[in-house]
């Protein structure tokens, strides 16, 4: 089932969450939205349930107006943050509340519904926990239950909100390269919420970024990294260090390092931000036939398999970070306070007041 | 485990063995004066002529009135607040609008007035000199010094119990089961009584065991607006207080040990919800409760 979303606004009181929201998710995908906390992606999410209702817009439900039908008749599958599972009652009886409460003509004989509760705990791989009350099991587990929960009504769409958000690390991770077969076999159309980008770009089709209100950018998770269309979407995406410098002819310089930027040819002495990724800087001992950017080396940490540098720039004193691997980081023998020469190997350039940017990578 | 509970461990926070003395044996010495002595004395003065005096007062016919009479007020005050609490904790907790923190400060004000002054603004109100009593009485409708008059007093007494055990526990629940209940396909009225109810249904009991003693044992708001009509308007408490007043001391206190017994099984059963409600489903940490 596809959802279409267009034009939906929505307002709290004085602050506007939601600014014009044109969103289209295809039959059978998982889409991601992406977004700093308070970036109205949960208001969105809960809009489409019909347990928020829009100020202006319209949701559709594979071609259907949906805003004509209650939150209860709309057949969602929505899976909250906190679990919201019904404390006073088993694994089993909460994921067979949503076939218990049909309509009696639409209701299955209890034999059935007990079929299909015992069919999705194994799905879910719980059915060993089924008389188990929710207080009794990990994070994990019951978000797993909800899950089964909110499948059990054969949703026509499923709706995550944050789904792995209250979990630690290590569950996360796992639980989401497991809903990604699980939707792989079900094919359920599903939207999830995440401020996680790693979460995003590993899970979903596509990956919609969401900042105050607005859509970013809509991509597969390639697209929006290799071509962030806007700031916004460079940062939330990566650590990302900013270089302010000014591009004349298709050369971006920042302090004395001159970069070739052939998009930018026609621009003329503008000013300009270089984006650069912090694992897309070269650092180097001695300065090479290029110029870099001659910096102190102020802190080193050492995270497993790769290495964060704090630097500091000679010139401008301002400090940025750099990422090596552990292996081009021996080879290099760093420690604080001694100076290297940094150039990006990769850069994106926006010139102030322009919003399509443009990639360079140079290679030294 | 049991090794690790054996060696108690030492609170960072103990206070000199004389502060403990000292401030254990203050309570108790008030519990002791206030509470338990009083206590002692009703049981003893009801028996104080023997069983048979005992009997004979509670037998009474005025006393076995007035004991259906409090029991029927208390019936009905305690289902109007099982409608109003609800309705209430609801609209408080889960809607937003103009005046709902007001709502909420509203509700415990009864606690804070005086009951005789309650029952003064009824018969202010509702009495035959009062701004609706004279179209009450111009339509026969008796409220003052009637049974109407004391069920309203006795419902404005105890119109914060149910309402304030719940808000605290519906605000704490957050709504989210509901909306899950919602998203799965039920209706309102299922939403209530398979999710809201039963995660409710203790803290509701609880308020309702302090509304029903409260009920019981109303005396100042009911002893205005009763008029101390015998046999009409006559609960228990007006009861015991005739009998004393007229010097029927055994039997007062008889009376009044009635009251009292009603009263330890009211502390029985509240102590019970707490721990079930604490306990969660299977009423574990009943006894550990106790125990702290």
């Amino acid at each position: 089932m596809s959802i279409e979303v267009s034009g939906v606004r929505k307002n709290f009181g004085d602050s506007a969450v939601l600014l014009g929201i044109d969103l289209e998710v295809r039959s059978g995908e998982l889409v991601a939205l992406l977004g700093p906390s308070g970036c109205g992606k949960t208001t969105l999410l809960r809009i489409i349930a019909g347990l928020d209702t829009a100020d202006a817009g319209l949701v559709r439900v594979s071609g259907a107006d949906a805003s004509a039908l209650a939150a209860s008749e709309r057949r969602v599958g929505f899976v909250f943050q906190h679990y919201a599972l019904f404390r006073r009652l088993t694994v089993f009886e909460n994921v067979a509340f949503g076939l218990r409460v049909r309509p009696r003509r639409e209701r299955h004989s209890r034999a059935a519904i007990r079929e299909r509760v015992m069919e999705l705990l194994r799905l879910v791989q719980l059915e060993r926990f089924a008389d188990r009350t929710p207080g009794q099991l990990s994070g994990g587990q019951q978000q797993r239950v909800a899950l089964a929960r909110a499948l059990a009504i054969e949703p026509r769409i499923l709706l995550l909100d944050e789904p792995f958000g209250s979990l630690d690390a290590r569950v996360r991770r796992e639980l989401r390269l497991w809903l990604r077969r699980l939707h792989d076999e079900l094919h359920v159309t599903s939207v999830f919420v995440t401020h996680d980008q790693e979460e995003a770009l590993e899970v979903a089709d596509r990956v919609v970024l969401m900042n105050a209100g607005r859509i970013e950018q809509i991509g597969t998770p390639q697209e929006v990294w290799e071509h962030p269309r806007t700031p916004f979407v460079l940062d939330f995406l990566g650590s990302v260090n900013l270089f302010h410098g000014r591009v004349h002819h298709g050369r971006l310089s920042i302090g004395g390092m001159e970069i070739d930027v052939p998009e930018h040819a026609g621009t003329h002495a503008a000013a300009a931000v270089g984006y650069v990724r912090d694992h897309d800087l070269d650092v180097r001992r001695a300065d090479g036939e290029d110029a870099g950017l001659a910096t102190t080396v102020l802190q080193v940490r050492r995270l497993g398999p790769i290495v964060r540098l704090e630097l500091r720039r000679l010139d401008t004193a301002e400090t940025f970070e750099a990422t090596l691997s552990a292996e081009r980081f021996c080879r290099l023998e760093l420690r604080p306070g001694e100076t290297v020469f940094v150039r990006p190997r990769r850069v994106r350039v926006f010139v102030d007041g322009a919003t399509n940017a443009a990639v360079a990578c140079t290679q030294w | 485990m049991s090794a690790v509970a054996a060696a108690t461990p030492r609170r960072a926070t103990t206070d000199p063995l004389a502060v403990r003395v000292l401030l254990t044996g203050t309570a108790l010495f008030f519990v002791a004066l206030f509470i338990v002595l009083p206590l002692v004395t009703i049981f003893a003065g009801a028996f104080a002529k023997g069983a048979g005096v005992f009997w004979e007062a509670v037998r009474d016919p005025e006393t076995l009135f007035s004991v259906r009479l409090t029991l029927l007020v208390t019936i009905t005050v305690v289902a109007a607040n099982l409608v109003f609490g609800l309705a209430a904790a609801w609209s408080i907790t889960r809607f937003r609008f103009p005046g709902r923190r007001l709502l909420s400060s509203l509700i415990e004000l009864p606690l804070s007035i005086s009951p005789v002054v309650a029952g003064l603004v009824f018969i202010l109100l509702l009495g035959d000199a009062g701004v609706w009593g004279r179209f009450l009485s111009a339509h026969g409708i008796k409220v003052i010094f009637a049974l109407p008059g004391i069920i309203l007093a006795t419902l404005f007494v105890t119109l914060p119990y149910v309402a304030r055990e719940l808000i605290p526990l519906m605000e704490a629940g957050g709504s989210q089961e509901e909306e899950a209940a919602l998203t799965l396909g039920a209706r309102g009225w299922q939403i209530f009584r398979r999710v809201t109810l039963p995660n409710i249904s203790w803290g509701l009991l609880y308020g309702v065991v302090l509304a029903s003693a409260r009920a019981l044992g109303e005396f100042g708001a009911v002893s205005v607006v009763s008029g101390h009509v015998r046999g009409e308007t006559t609960t228990v408490p007006l009861q015991v207080e005739i009998l004393y007043n007229e010097y029927h001391f055994a039997a007062a206190f008889a009376v009044a040990s009635l009251l009292s017994l009603l009263a330890l099984f009211t502390v029985g059963i509240k102590k019970w919800l707490q721990c079930r409600a604490k306990g969660g489903l299977a009423g574990r940490g009943c006894t550990a409760g106790m125990a702290t």
